[in-house]
């Protein structure tokens, strides 16, 4: 006997493959003038090839990059703290130190069958985990990594990155709605609380950065540290954001909505496959999309002593950044639902707002520093 | 050729969302499309070039308020049927070709909108002025305004945990 | 406005793109993984019991007000960023009237934080 499940997969296999064709025409046909100009300049001066459009889409700030550092990240992940809980961690793909395993680890996920429970709303269940991985990424679109690596150098590229992460947690409630299970559904509710209590603050200690800056583009805020880092001004600011960033990407002291002791895995619950890893690498390349915006609001972006060219500096920061809130899963307890929005409402908006009283008050003294 | 076709294509895309979240039997898919008409909207602002008011709406339209509907259907059931209405979709669809067309016919004739007119001169430095020096006051009574909503909003929700 | 090389192309095209990703990968799980048979792989999950009670949980809506402060917020900070754009280009008392906006918002949070002690949430 054949489910319901079942000619669901083989139904949506049929129009999903035909329908990805379809996009991928669309976008062959829309890059095509590129691709050609693309390979004119392969044949007459390989290096120009680097600041074309095409290869910042595929390669650097693009595609290439943000898939290559959830794989760097995780393997860096789990040997830090196996490190920290005396353990070995990943130790035989590859050979050095099982630095294979996350390759590993995606073979694994693609050759396991995607279970859709009888229960679920099967057409939003499997297309949640997409419109999860879309709006992890799309934010990225305009996280410059120097004065030329941006895919697109928004003048209200602040705003768009907000307003895009912004529908993450309409994502989070289909996929834990539609699984019809009881854990999902809790753990859908406590990240939408988390996320709608954490937003507010990320939104406000982006503030000082934009008012000392003088400008909506993260390419503008990143130009303006030349002098002095914005870290100095915003310091409160700085912090609350990093918190606020930890929530949002529900890692571990802020893990309430996955908790795995309390909620088996939270609104992941139901998600087995590619699908689970699709959701997993969605929050991986945002943590990677939220550090680079922390580095440009506050770390001064490319800005950096000149032996090393910019986009070193900014990949530094970033790898910098991205090492910390790797580190904080190794030594935090999880925190309770009732606390952590407490502690959101309660202690980062006002600090947030501290900030912004001592930028307004000491106006007339800062513009000569960042100016 | 194109300067024709994209807004024909925004407005059928959200007419097509608006009209499924009026009509699907399910209130969250009704909500989802509703988000989706939303997308839609800020997609025409961003084409007549307001981009704040497009971000803002992309913000607050489908960051919070589509958020919090979805939260609310979700949360409290599909309780209420909704069989036996007058299905209003043969209306909705006439009107939306009357709306398209009409459209299309008022593009192909007037010619298609140039750049310079459909982008009337946004700038954030204009935006700002009109905020701060004409309207610096009228903002006070709007965050008096919100305040007001807020309280409302906690003294409504703590009736309703206290109910259930 | 979607001139080729220009932002929001590439913007559209980059949309595209993780759209194919997502889509092409789950279908080639789909293709490669193996199917289990037997029909109890597909419940519903809970911890190896047969699950009891209705089709969808309800619960109760306990932070709903923190939601609904959100919302305020959210409109709140939009009007700020404008404000922030041009912060050096206007004196302390005109600024004035965009730090009294965010000081107003300051008692709806303590009277909602003491509201969700008080409830016991």
């Amino acid at each position: 006997m054949i489910s319901k499940s079942e000619t669901f997969v083989s139904k949506f296999q049929k129009y999903g493959i035909i329908t990805s064709i379809l996009i991928l025409i669309l976008i062959l046909y829309l890059i095509f003038p590129d691709i050609v100009a693309v390979v004119r300049l392969l044949l007459s001066n390989p290096v120009a090839v680097l600041g074309t459009g095409l290869f910042k889409l595929i390669i650097f700030p693009g595609l290439i990059y943000i898939s290559l550092v959830p794989l760097i990240a995780e393997w860096v992940e789990r040997k830090i703290v196996a490190k920290m809980q005396v353990r070995v961690g990943p130790l035989y793909v590859g050979g050095w130190e099982g630095f294979l395993q996350p390759i590993a680890d995606l073979l694994k996920l693609i050759s396991k069958e995607i279970i859709i429970p009888k229960n679920a709303d099967k057409l939003i269940f499997v297309l949640s985990p997409i419109l999860v991985f879309i709006i992890g990424a799309l934010p990225s679109v305009v996280v410059p990594y120097s004065p030329n690596y941006v895919i697109w150098n928004y003048e209200f590229g602040v705003l768009l990155f907000f307003a895009v992460l912004g529908f993450y947690p309409l994502a989070v409630l289909t996929a834990a709605w539609s699984s019809n299970n009881k854990y999902s559904f809790i753990g859908g509710l406590r990240a939408l609380y988390q996320l709608a209590s954490y937003e507010v603050p990320l939104f406000l200690a982006t503030l000082p950065s934009v008012m000392l800056a003088n400008s909506l583009s993260l390419s503008g805020i990143a130009a303006s540290q030349s002098r002095v880092w914005f870290v100095a001004f915003a310091p409160i600011s700085a912090v609350v954001f990093f918190v606020a960033m930890m929530a949002e990407l529900e890692r571990i002291p802020f893990d309430t909505p996955e908790a795995d002791s309390e909620l088996v895995t939270g609104w992941t619950t139901e998600y087995a496959g590619m699908a689970w890893g699709l959701l997993q690498f969605a929050s991986y390349v945002k943590l990677t999309a939220l550090s680079g915006v922390f580095v440009v609001l506050f770390l001064g972006g490319w800005q950096g002593p000149a032996f090393f060219p910019p986009v070193v500096w900014s990949l530094v920061k970033v790898a910098a950044v991205i090492l910390i809130l790797l580190l904080a899963r190794g030594y935090y307890p999880r925190i309770r639902i009732d606390q952590l929005v407490r502690a959101g409402w309660g202690w980062l908006i006002p600090l947030c707002i501290v900030n912004i009283l001592a930028l307004v008050a000491f106006q007339p003294y800062l513009a000569a520093f960042v100016r | 050729m194109v300067d024709i076709f994209i807004p024909i294509i925004l407005v059928a895309l959200s007419s097509i969302a608006a009209l499924f979240s009026l009509e699907s039997k399910s209130l969250v898919y009704g909500a989802i499309s509703l988000a989706m008409f939303f997308v839609g909207l800020s997609l025409f602002f961003f084409y007549l070039g307001l981009p704040y008011l497009a971000i803002f709406q992309l913000a607050i339209y489908v960051g919070a308020i589509a958020v919090l509907i979805m939260f609310t259907v979700m949360v409290v059931g599909e309780g209420t049927s909704r069989e036996g209405r007058p299905r209003l979709i043969v209306l909705g669809l006439l009107g939306f070709v009357v709306i398209v067309s009409s459209l299309y016919f008022a593009l192909s004739y007037f010619g298609s909108v140039s750049t310079t007119q459909t982008q009337p001169g946004f700038s954030m430095q204009l935006l700002t002025a009109a905020l701060i020096d004409h309207y610096g006051l009228l903002i006070l009574v709007l965050g008096l305004l919100l305040t007001a909503a807020a309280f409302g909003a906690v003294a409504l929700a703590r009736r309703e945990v206290e109910e259930s | 406005m979607l001139a080729p090389d220009s932002g929001p192309f590439w913007f559209l095209v980059f949309f595209m793109l993780l759209a194919a990703t997502g889509a092409g990968l789950l279908l080639l799980a789909m293709r490669l993984a193996p199917r289990g048979r037997g029909l109890l792989k597909e419940e519903t999950y809970e911890s190896g019991q047969v699950p009891p009670g209705g089709k969808r949980v309800r619960l109760a809506m306990q932070y709903f007000s923190f939601l609904l402060l959100f919302l305020v917020f959210d409109v709140v900070a939009m009007f700020l960023f404008a404000w922030g754009f041009s912060f050096f280009g206007y004196g302390q008392l005109q600024s004035a009237y965009m730090v009294l906006l965010l000081l107003f918002l300051l008692p709806p949070i303590y009277l909602t934080l003491r509201v969700a002690r008080n409830v016991g949430v």
